[in-house]
Parts: C-alpha cells; structure tokens; sequence
C-alpha cells in the first residue's frame, strides 16, 4: 500500500498528506540548513539534505499534482542571519517549489527570520491555514481546531524482533482528530513513538490528545500500519 | 638491522666511560651494574638504537638514562650546558612521568650535594596537567630532560617556541613500549618521532623500555622505523617465576555458586594472610569493586588495609591508593589494568590472578608486578572459577613457566590517527606529497601506506566529499591535487589542532544500578536508550533486567538465571588469544588421545604441575565431552540443537575471540543471505553460536559446510558489520579522531551525547554518498584488523580447505558440556539481512504478529 484514505486526509509513504478535495498537499519540517549549523558546532558533515528534499518534493508534486503545497513549519533549521549559503540553499528550494505550484509557508519554531527569506521570494507565511473543518498548524503551541494536522513532533517507531534486529522508520500518526506527519528532513531525529511516554512528547498539541490510540503509518517501501501507539508500547 | 646485542659489557669497561663523579656515586650506591645496564649502557653511550626489556626491579631506568646524564655531567662541569632539550622522554602514563622525575633529580641531589659542579641539569615534566606558567618557563629556559606523554609531545611538536628547542636532542627513550605498540596511541607516537626527527641534522638515538612482550623484532621496529638499526637486550629470562594455578573448590561444575563464592573469598582472605602485600587481577572493573566489597564485608580486619584501583576512579583516589601501596600501608590491593604498567607500588610478594588473563604476555605482565628486587621470584597464583578457565589457565600457566608469549600485532595504516598528524604537519609548514609520505612511511606502522589512501584523506582535510563542489565544506587544510602540494588553511587551525589532538575516545557512560541503589557498571547511553522494561541483558558477566531510566543512570534488578533477551555489544572481557588458543586446541587433542589410551591424570600431575584433585576436573570435564566429540586443533565440532523456541548451532572453532568474532559474523551474514531471517550471535574465546527462533528453516549438514568457505571472507565480514551498532559506536571515536567531529570548537566542548548524535548521523550520511570515505575506511579497517582477527579467520578457514582441519557435525537433543557457557552468555549481536525491504517486511509481520497474540 502506498497511500490509504481516511476522512478526506490521503497520507502517503511521500512524506506528505494530501487533501483531495482542496488539492492542497501538506509537509512538514525540511529544516534546510541543519548542516550549516552542525558545521559550525564543529562537525563535518556534507551538504546533504537538499538533494533528497528536492526529490521527495518532486515526487509529491507528481504524484498529487497540487494546487496548493503547504509547509507546515520549520521550513528552515535555526540558523544566524549571516549564514550566506543556507539562505541561497533556502531560496532555491522555495524557487523550485514555486516552478511547479503554489507554495505556502506556516511558520513552526525553528522559522526565525523567515519573513525575511519568505518576502525575497514572494511567498507568503501564516501562522495557521483553515481549510474546511481542517486545521493546518506545526504544532508547537496548541490551537482548537476540529481536524488537526501538525509537523513538529517527528515521529518514528523502531521495530524489534525475537533475535533483537532493530530498525527505525518514520511515521504518521492519525486518529478521527488529528494527522501527525512525520519529518520530511532525512536527518531531523525526533519522538519514537515506541518508547515514549507521554511526557516525553514534544507537541503540546498530543499531551492532550489520547496518544493511546493513534494509529501508527511507518514509511518503509510503501506504507505500513502497526496498529496503534498503546499497543506497540506494550510490547 | 635488528639484532639482539649479545655482548655484557664488564663493570670496569662501563665505569671507564662515566665521569668520575658518577662512578664513584654509583660505586657507593650500588657497587654492581645490573644485566640490562651491562648490554645497554655502552651500546647507548656508542649511539646504537636500542629495545630494552627487562623485570621490575632490573635497574631499566638507569640502563636507559646512565649514557646521557654521564654526557650531560661533563657538559655540566665544563659550563657548557646549552639551552636545549637534550633528552626526551615520553610515557604513556602521567603516574609514571612523576615517578621517573624523582628517580632522576634525587641521585642529582646526591651527586651535586657532593661534588661542586657548575651547572645544574634542568628536568622538566610536561603533561596536561602541567600549568601555563610552568610551560612558559619551559620556553624560556627549556629543561635539558623533558619528561612528556605522547599527546603532549605531538602539541609541543606544534608550539613553535618550544619544538625549536627540540631540533637538537640527543636522545628519545620511550617507556612502557608495550602498552603503546599495539593501539592508536603507539601509533600516534610513531608519527610524532618521525616528524620530531625529519630534518634534523643529527639523528637522536632511540631507547625503548619493555615489559616482557612478543615479537620483539617488531617492537623494536615499531620503536626505531623504518630504515634504522637497533639492539635489543632481553633479559626477562634472569626472573625466576612461581606460577600456581588453583581452584577454590573441588569440583567446578556442581558446588552451588553461594558455597562457590564463599570458597573464593576464603582462599583469597587465606593468600592475603600468608603474605605481606598482595596485588589481585581481576579482568573487569566491576570486578574489582565486587571483591574489594566481599573481603571487605566479610573480613573485618582487612577493613581499612585493602583498596580498589582501577581507571573509573578518580585520580586523587588512585594516587592516594598507590602512595599508601608503596608505604606498606596496605594489605591488598585489587585492580583491573590500571596497575598493569610500571607505576612504582612499592613492594608486592604476591600477585593473585582472578579468572584467566586470556594470555602469556599479559599473565607475565602482570605477575611480573611482584618480586620488586631482580632475584626475587615473582610468584603468581591463578584462580580459576569454572572448568574452561581452568584448561585455559592450566595450559596458560606451562607457556609462560616455559616463556613462549603470544604475540601482538601493530595496527597499521589507520587513517585517523593520521589525519591528525597531516594537520599538525601542514600547521608547520608547505607539504609536497612526496616528501610528507617519505616523513610518514619513516614510521613502522606506515611503512606501506598507499599513496592513493593518502590522496583520499588529503581530499578529506581539504572538505570535499566525493570531488562534489557542492558538498564542499569549510577544510581545515588546503589541497592542491595537481600540484600535489598542501598546507594549513585559516588561523582556526591550530587550536583545532591543540584542542583535539589525542587517540582515546571519550567514554559514554550509562551507569547501572540495582534498585537497591548499588552500582554495576556503565553502558553506552545507544545501548540504554534501546532498553525497553523486561529486557534482560549482560553487563559484566552478570544478567539483569532493565527496569527503569533515569536521567544519565538505569535501574535493574539482578536476574542470575535468565537468559538474555537483548545482545550487549559492548564487551569489558579482555579476548582469549589467537597463541594461547591454538595451544589450548593442542591440549585437547592430547586429552582426547589419553582418554582412549588412559593415564590422563597421571599426565596432568607430570607434565602440569597440578594436584591430583584439579587434574581429576580436568579429566572428568574431558570424559563427558568425549561422549559427544571432543574439538581440538584438527577437528572443528559443530553442535545443532533447539532449546526453549530457539534453535542453535554451536561452532567450536578454538581460534582465540578475536578471530571467533570475525567467523561468526562471516557466518551468520552467509546465513542470514541463503536463508533471509535475521540471527542472533554468542561469541566466547572458545567458538560461537548462532541463534534464531525454530520456527524459521532448519539448515542441513551440507549448508553448514557450505559455511567454511575461505573466498570472500573480508567482503562477507564487511556486509555484516554494516548494520551494526558496534560500526556506529566505533565511527564515533573514529570520526572525532579523524578531527570530523570536534569535541572542543571555537570555545565550546561538545558533550559525549552530543558527539554520539552527530556521529550517528555523520555516519548515515558518509554511508550514503561514499562508502570508501577515510573515517569510515578507517572505522572497518579498526573492527576487522584490531578489535577482530581477520587475517587469523583466514588462516583457520584455509586449514579447514585444505582439509588439516576436519568437520564434524552433531544433531544432538542437549548441548554438550563445552557449549554451556556459550549457550549461557545470550546474545553479543544481531547480523541482520543485508536486504532492507525483506528486512522491513518481516519485522513488520513479526510486530502484527506479536499484537495479535499479546
């Protein structure tokens, strides 16, 4: 299975949620520049992520082929104002999207100066985007809303089998409620969702959601249900 | 050449050449010379190169300094002393820096005390610790003896104001070469020399001190380089050694681990008591703590006069135990490796083993600790705790009463150590290619270093990733391949350099402790974040389970009899050698052939020097594996049974852990490829088992030989690493090594966890875009050469080809009794299927599976 439908919601193994009947495909969380920062900590890691965010976008953009591509916050990773080269890497991206269709920025909490590189471009930025009984937010600060769709959280699961293999995959979240996508950056690590307790989840969005029985969609080669969040932890 | 010296030289031809002040100094100190200052003192004072080992208590120091302070005298008399550093010495230990200043400046005093002389000799020590005072005085007016370690001799090599003091130095002795020859710290050194010596008008003349230690040959190369002459003088065989093995119970197998303890802590109580102050060796730090606590706690009048040593404590602890060590304060001492090397600890008639030392040289080391004066015998008493130590130990102890030692291997090639000196190299000054190789071939452990190899790391330095310009990043060295030409890049380097330089990796740490708040030991915080509750796992030879995290510290509860649900990949066990292995593999045979012929006892007693009693265990240990077959040197047995859902095949290939490593995991990838389902691996010194659950294909005979095939061992080895976590654990030290993650940058020191996340994800990336990348080179080399035994692995598998060595396979319903204790050790690792979708598509069924049933 590579994408499965529930309650007007598509979630694909693209990374992405697709609204079919606004034609609006939503991601969440590329943190472009992320090595930049990491190369300033002192480590050397190449450019890597560009590449493969391009691709994924591509893919999206073919499969879906939406009017509307929303990324739903931390469209960049934190970084200084004179970081030269993570701001054309920045620009670029959003120049790409924008060649193929309409691009919308929500601004998540790693989007210091965004505004900034979002004008440059000509694309506009909001807080949240209502759409039907959906809201689109990334979900660092909590907001009502019937249906929910929030980034942020990153999540993954990682599988163990009786001789103690172990692999981890990224994942959605979903219940009647609320749609959690996981990262779109191939680097960005974040909640697994195998272990976690509750406390330990970083949306206050989920700390008052029943984490229990949101249902688990990994991103392997296709999509992969492994039932819900309460039931993987009691494994 | 290097050949051993064979002349000793007389006392008068030795006091001929020494200025009077010294003879007469030494005559009333000492009257005689001993054997190594005989072969060593003239061989220096003509300016041979030379590798000295002899015991504790043989007068090395002097045999290696005698030469140089005579000449450093003279110059001292006449006024003639120059602002320089005259002689270097370097150690790995700070301890012993301090030890080796007293010992030199206390015969000064007496010498100047008596004798009016002009000048005085400066002796400087310079470690981490030393301040920033001390070190700019030692700029100013440079110590003509500098006492360093190997990190901060490849700092000073940097610090242009003091390595100008170094141009002209005379003569580099480097101690402990053993604990340094065979690791990245030796290594690092090596390069350090060649660069302190390239250019040099006048070559130094090289000494190394040794314990007792195998191949010489190839110390004494890694001691001198490439292209150098030296003498080796060894006189380990003037000790006299008396070496026991015993066992605190008759009978190993069935004396419940409660009567099993109490008899250990008697005979140790008994031991410490019959002598003045005893040394115990455990093989764990965790170890040492459990005995210091049990004699503590059950005798009281020990209370107070024995202590615990080992690396995990703090340094005012350790030298606050050495110093009352060597004021007789102490009763016992128990330590793990830290008290190995040749810190002074005063005197020591007794030196107890715990558990075998796994091999010759290190037993010898170690007994080597006690009998401080050169006549006095080192006695050492193994203690052997269950029936495959006590084989091991008993055929361990008749090798080193017959002093045939194992012998080590030199790492060579490693690419991160040398990517530390290329930037240290470039700090200096403009490289051509060709002329840095010359400088870094010079060194033993490079002398073969292919130059494209040395290409690729330049590229590396230089930031770029796969020649991608768009990869490129900030280099901390520049490039010019046309020109073959590099150098230093931005003013940040140095520091980069300062911060940085050095081999050992930070260590991680989890600590473990059982809910009633007693510590256990640390594990890596990867492996602790992997702990789900239930999860029983190993940690120092004990099983516990998982129950609770907490910040940086887990909580377990003991679980004696369970058996382990999670592999711990880490191991603190020290690995049986490849030497010992094969003669343990001998042993076998000949037990096996006694066992038809009869007379095993008897034999044991003869040939063993062992009681009656312990040759009994051995016998009856041999008797009932012979109803199954028994493994020795020309016969690998091959065990299959199932046992609680699981099924095992249990390989008995004798070829020491380090090479068991490797074969195992070659096995299980060739098995986890022909039949898709992930295993599990036991690995112990004497084979290994692979492990997967009964449900999943049952391989016949024919596939199990299939296995032993010698074509493409290194590949296989490669793929099955590729998932694993000790790959990941591994880059990480060998990334910040290779100066690819910094741990102190503009100020800031990144913390172990921090390094542990960057590594993790440095590593997927450099996985991906190139796969022949130096820091991951390196990180494959350093598992499958110096943590593994590769080319051990081959060698056994070709035997096997050739048909030296026959297999057998056993469908049995038991495991036989030299499977138990791979059977109880659980789990070391998984090997995964090298396939991910497969790989993903069966974890997922077995997960909905798993649901369904919970």
């Amino acid at each position: 299975m590579h994408e499965i439908e529930k309650d007007g919601i598509v979630i694909s193994d693209t990374y992405a949620a697709y609204l079919p009947e606004h034609g609006i495909a939503v991601v969440s969380d590329l943190h472009i520049g992320y090595e930049g920062v990491l190369q300033r900590e002192g480590v050397m890691i190449p450019k890597y992520q560009k590449k493969i965010l391009m691709e994924r976008l591509e893919k999206i953009i073919e499969k879906f082929e939406p009017e509307l591509l929303i990324i739903n916050g931390d469209f960049k990773h934190e970084f200084g104002k004179n970081l030269r080269q993570e701001w054309n890497e920045a620009m670029e991206l959003l120049e790409f999207i924008k060649n193929k269709t309409n691009v919308l920025l929500v601004r998540g909490n790693h989007d210091n100066f965004l505004k900034t590189i979002a004008s440059k471009a000509d694309v506009r930025v909001v807080e949240h985007y209502k759409v039907g009984d959906i809201t689109i937010f990334h979900g660092h600060k909590d907001m009502k809303g019937k249906k929910k769709i929030i980034g942020h959280e990153h999540p993954s699961i990682s599988l163990r089998d009786a001789v103690g293999a172990m692999v981890k995959l990224p994942c959605f979240l979903i219940s009647d409620s609320i749609t959690v996508l996981p990262a779109l950056s191939p680097l960005a690590s974040g909640t697994d969702v195998s272990t976690a307790d509750k406390e330990e989840y970083l949306s206050p969005v989920l700390k008052k959601e029943d984490i229990e029985n949101l249902e688990i969609y990994a991103i392997a080669d296709g999509l992969l249900f492994f039932s819900t969040v309460g039931k993987i932890r009691r494994l | 050449m290097i050949k051993f010296a064979t002349r000793a030289y007389s006392d008068d031809e030795i006091y001929s050449i020494l200025t009077p002040e010294i003879r007469e100094w030494f005559r009333g100190k000492y009257k005689k010379f001993t054997p190594p200052q005989r072969y060593a003192i003239m061989e220096i004072h003509n300016g041979n190169n030379i590798l000295i080992s002899s015991p504790t208590g043989s007068g090395k120091t002097f045999a290696a300094f005698m030469a140089a302070i005579n000449e450093l005298l003279m110059l001292a008399k006449k006024g003639e002393l120059e602002d320089k550093i005259y002689v270097l010495y370097v150690s790995p230990l700070k301890a012993l820096n301090n030890d080796i200043e007293r010992n030199l400046k206390e015969p000064l005093k007496e010498i100047y005390g008596k004798y009016k002389i002009k000048e005085k000799i400066r002796i400087g020590v310079r470690t981490g610790d030393t301040t920033q005072q001390e070190r700019q005085r030692q700029t100013r007016k440079p110590p003509h003896i500098l006492i360093t370690t190997p990190e901060s001799l490849s700092i000073i090599l940097n610090a242009p104001s003091i390595s100008r003091k170094l141009k002209e130095i005379k003569w580099i002795i480097v101690d402990e070469i053993h604990a340094l020859a065979d690791n990245k710290r030796g290594l690092h050194l090596s390069l350090s020399l060649e660069r302190l010596v390239y250019n040099m008008e006048k070559e130094p003349i090289r000494i190394g001190l040794s314990a007792t230690i195998a191949p010489m040959k190839e110390i004494a190369k890694f001691l001198v380089g490439v292209g150098r002459d030296c003498k080796i003088v060894d006189v380990n065989f003037l000790k006299q050694i008396d070496l026991k093995v015993v066992s605190p119970v008759n009978d190993l197998i069935y004396t419940p681990a409660s009567e099993l303890s109490n008899a250990l802590y008697n005979l140790l109580y008994k031991l410490i008591r019959e002598h003045r102050t005893t040394l115990i060796f455990t093989n764990t730090r965790s170890a040492t703590e459990r005995v210091v606590f049990h004699l503590k706690s059950r005798f009281k009048d020990l209370d107070g006069k024995i202590e615990a040593h080992h690396g995990s404590l703090s340094r005012e602890v350790r030298l606050s135990v050495e110093e009352r060590l060597k004021k007789g304060e102490l009763k016992c001492v128990v330590s793990s490796t830290s008290l190995e090397l040749g810190i002074d600890i005063g005197y020591i008639d007794l030196v107890i083993l715990l558990g075998s030392p796994k091999s010759v040289t290190r037993a010898l080391q170690r007994i080597g600790r006690s009998g401080h004066f050169l006549h006095e015998v080192s006695k050492g008493r193994i203690v052997v705790l269950d029936r495959d130590d006590l084989i091991e130990c008993v055929v361990l102890a008749r090798e080193a009463l017959n002093g045939r030692l194992d012998r080590v291997t030199i790492p060579k090639n490693a690419l991160d150590v040398l990517a530390q000196h290329v930037v240290g190299m470039a700090i200096e000054k403009k490289w051509k290619v060709t002329e840095a190789l010359k400088v870094i071939r010079k060194a033993y452990p490079y002398k073969n270093l292919p130059k494209r190899d040395f290409i690729k790391l330049l590229h590396y330095l230089a930031g770029e990733y796969e020649e991608l310009e768009d990869r490129k990043i900030y280099g901390k060295i520049w490039f010019d391949a046309k020109d073959e030409m590099f150098g230093r890049r931005g003013k940040m380097v140095r520091p980069i350099y300062y911060l940085n330089v050095g081999t050992i990796p930070d260590e991680v740490a989890v600590r473990v402790y059982t809910l009633a708040n007693r510590y256990v030991g640390k594990v890596e915080e990867p492996f602790a974040e992997r702990l789900k509750k239930g999860d029983i796992f190993v940690l120092a030879g004990n099983t516990y389970e998982f129950i609770k995290s907490k910040g940086m510290k887990i909580y377990v509860e003991p679980r004696p009899d369970m058996t382990p649900t999670i592999p711990s990949w880490f191991s603190e066990q020290l690995p049986l050698s490849f030497d010992l292995a094969m003669q343990i593999g001998k042993f076998r045979r000949k037990m096996e052939e006694l066992i038809k012929k009869g007379g095993v006892v008897g034999y044991l007693i003869k040939n063993y020097g062992i009681d009656e009693k312990t040759a009994m265990a051995i016998y009856s240990y041999f008797e009932e594996q012979s109803h199954f077959s028994i493994p020795n040197d020309r016969r690998v047995v091959v065990e299959v049974f199932e046992k609680e859902g699981y099924r095992y095949i249990i390989f008995h290939t004798l070829v020491g852990r380090r090479a068991n490593d490797a074969l195992a995991r070659i096995f299980a990838y060739r098995i986890t490829k022909k039949f898709k389902f992930n295993v599990r691996l036991a690995i112990t010194d004497n084979g290994f088992a692979i492990i997967y659950p009964w449900w999943k294909d049952g391989i016949d005979d024919k596939s199990i030989k299939a296995l032993f095939n010698a074509n493409k061992m290194e590949e296989d080895l490669k793929k099955a690493l590729a998932n694993t976590e000790i790959l990941k654990r591994r880059f990480r030290h060998v990334a910040t090594r290779s100066l690819m993650i910094l741990k102190n940058y503009l100020g800031h020191e990144m913390s172990v966890s921090r390094q542990q996340k960057n590594a993790s994800m440095l590593f997927k990336v450099v996985n991906e875009i190139d796969p022949d990348f130096p820091a991951l080179k390196e990180t494959y080399r350093e598992i499958m050469e110096d943590s593994m035994d590769i080319k051990n692995a081959k060698k056994y598998m070709k035997k096997i080809e050739e048909g030296k060595i026959k297999i057998e396979i056993l469908r049995t319903t038991l495991p036989s009794p030299f499977s138990f204790n791979i059977v109880a050790i659980g789990a070391t690792d998984v090997v995964l299927m090298e396939d991910r979708k497969e790989l993903i598509k069966e974890l997922h069924k077995e997960v909905m599976r798993m649901i369904k049933n919970a």
